[in-house]
């Protein structure tokens, strides 16, 4: 948790001295997203920070998504501005689904029957992408509040070793150890406030 | 701007409501029978050229040759007159064997629920003699049931991925058809290791669960002890069963008219005054663990090997006191790795201890007993000591020992198992 919130501080700061020495239009925007899902309705809180020329813009994000299982999603965001007055844009984003789940959030009871035995290893990181549309309720300045409808995905994968046997009755045991995994992907449409600095 | 807006985002939710489906796939691995007819399987039971071993499992020493189980597919026949040089020299496919026997010239082996006798009076043309039908009843795969006209004559490995929606959370069961996989019920085998057969009979390995003595044939199942007259060698017949309390049945061993069966909880004497119906006179209790067991006229000796399928942690030897049978007592205790298979010729015990290799104990004085000499580099599961030389089954092959001088044992010969 402290790496990921020193991260977030430390890509704020350094992403508007870049903006600033690159003489580029730049902004930060908090945001948080309810994910309504499959059945599951969670939040998401994050952070992006945009360069901005002329209608299109392009930057980083970063956020905690605790939709089923948490993870911290680090993606590459873009938007085109579909209007003059920059009010109305489609975004896109795309990146890296670092997986961090909590203790609970671990498949404990797999299904299985005979000998053997399932060792839980833990996560690994998938993807992550979102797109839709986004309308600004900003001043002229654009500063100010906004509102997003999307869809977002999101991939992880569980990972686990499983020891069978070979089916034979008689004989010393004969066991190998193959991989078992759990791929999820999750689809949420994505509702998200954020608020541009 | 804001009606275009509130109509994008109607469309938006009704066209796209259908996509926040989660999936999940998951990708594991099971076994595949691949059955043939039982009346082709036994067509096939016959002598082969030798094949490579992958399997190895029980062991039968008969004259100069080994009978070495393939498990589950069949009986490799070994020349070991040149321990130095062993020679693999034919195979018989037998599907579903995993115990066999050597009565004079025919061999017993289990063809799944059936026992089947061969004859081996050459062995370079070994014959089908007779069928003994359904009498291992236990040996039905898990889940499996078959028919009486099919029988599995291999598994194959398949990996494969399933793919579902995914509605729950993590912690939740998933709920793909894990029945569809495959695992066998597991049964240790077990050790019947005598030199006190008459001279027709085999001597065997001790990880069997079959034992020959006084005109019968003798085996265990995790709960029954079956009997079969073999007064006429090539026409075994069965005569009757009994159920043996515990359960988790893993050895039977003869010695003159007992029998010492293990079991993963403690060991049991039965006596066979009357060959049909062995009567049981005591048991012995330990630590829960595997537990090959072999006995002579004063003493049973039990390797425990904990840490396994069997349950518990003990690995050590107990030597019991067996000088009266209805009141076997624990003599003493001695610790091990991970011991399996043991032996026995004279005063000098042999036992498998993990990857340790065969350890050569002086057991002149049970109470006191004497490590001769470790021989190492390998990983033994069962052995036969005989007349100096000690067969070793291993996970890398098939070893020959010369311990005529036990102190300065030392690896004669060896067959490489290959890796499957």
């Amino acid at each position: 948790m402290k790496f990921l919130l020193f991260s977030l501080l430390f890509f704020g700061i350094f992403s508007v001295a870049l903006a600033q020495k690159n003489k580029l239009n730049y902004h930060i925007a908090p945001q948080i997203s309810l994910l309504n899902g499959d059945q599951s309705v969670s939040g998401q809180l994050g952070l992006i920070g945009v360069w901005e020329k002329n209608k299109w813009g392009f930057g980083l994000g970063a956020a905690i998504d605790y939709y089923k299982v948490r993870t911290a999603p680090f993606f590459f965001t873009s938007h085109y501005y579909l209007n003059q007055s920059k009010q109305l844009a489609i975004y896109a984003s795309l990146g890296l689904n670092m997986a961090w789940p909590l203790e609970n959030q671990f498949t404990n009871n797999l299904n299985r029957g005979g000998w053997g035995s399932i060792q839980h290893k833990g996560f690994t990181n998938g993807a992550y992408a979102d797109l839709g549309i986004r309308y600004s309720l900003a001043n002229t300045k654009l500063k100010g509040l906004s509102i997003a409808l999307g869809y977002s995905m999101k991939t992880t994968k569980e990972n686990f070793t499983e020891t069978i046997f070979m089916p034979v009755i008689g004989g010393m045991p004969n066991s190998i150890i193959v991989p078992r995994t759990l791929e999820y992907k999750f689809n949420r449409i994505a509702i998200t406030i954020g608020y541009r600095l | 701007m804001k009606p275009i807006m509130l109509l994008f985002t109607s469309a938006f939710l009704l066209l796209f409501s259908g996509c926040v489906k989660d999936a999940v796939s998951e990708s594991y691995t099971f076994y595949r029978p691949v059955y043939k007819t039982k009346a082709s399987v036994q067509n096939a039971i016959t002598t082969v050229a030798s094949s490579l071993i992958s399997n190895a499992g029980k062991i039968v020493l008969k004259d100069h040759y080994i009978f070495l189980n393939e498990v589950d597919k069949g009986v490799h026949i070994i020349d070991i007159a040149n321990p130095a040089k062993p020679v693999n020299l034919y195979y018989i496919a037998i599907p579903g064997c995993v115990d066999i026997a050597v009565n004079g010239n025919y061999l017993y082996a289990d063809c799944y629920t059936d026992l089947v006798t061969i004859d081996i009076s050459n062995p370079a043309n070994a014959r089908l003699k007779k069928v003994n039908e359904g009498v291992f009843p236990h040996r039905i795969y898990n889940g499996y049931y078959l028919d009486t006209t099919h029988i599995i004559t291999e598994w194959v490995k398949v990996d494969t991925v399933v793919k579902s929606r995914f509605t729950g959370t993590l912690t939740q069961s998933i709920t793909q058809n894990i029945n569809l996989r495959n695992r066998a019920v597991m049964d240790f085998a077990s050790v019947a290791n005598s030199k006190a057969f008459s001279g027709g009979f085999g001597v065997a390995g001790s990880m069997a669960r079959f034992a020959l003595s006084n005109e019968r044939m003798y085996t265990v199942s995790n709960t029954d002890l079956k009997v079969f007259n073999i007064s006429q060698a090539a026409s075994p017949e069965f005569t009757g069963k009994q159920a043996l309390p515990l359960g988790d049945i893993e050895t039977i061993f003869p010695y003159k008219q007992n029998l010492f069966i293990g079991s993963r909880s403690g060991m049991f004497i039965y006596n066979t005054i009357n060959p049909d119906q062995p009567k049981k006179l005591s048991q012995f209790t330990h630590a829960r663990s595997c537990d090959p067991v072999i006995a002579d006229d004063n003493f049973a000796y039990i390797t425990l090997w904990g840490g396994s399928f069997c349950g518990g942690f003990s690995n050590q030897l107990d030597i019991v006191d067996i000088r009266n049978l209805s009141a076997p007592t624990l003599l003493r205790t001695h610790p091990l790795t991970s011991p399996k298979g043991l032996s026995k010729d004279g005063d000098l015990l042999m036992i498998c201890d993990g990857n340790e290799g065969l350890k050569l104990i002086n057991v002149a004085t049970a109470s006191f007993i004497k490590s001769v000499k470790t021989v190492g580099g390998f990983e033994g599961t069962d052995v036969i000591a005989y007349n100096g030389i000690a067969i070793v089954t291993a996970k890398d092959g098939l070893y020959c020992i010369d311990y005529s001088n036990p102190e300065k044992a030392f690896i004669a010969g060896k067959i490489g198992i290959f890796a499957h």
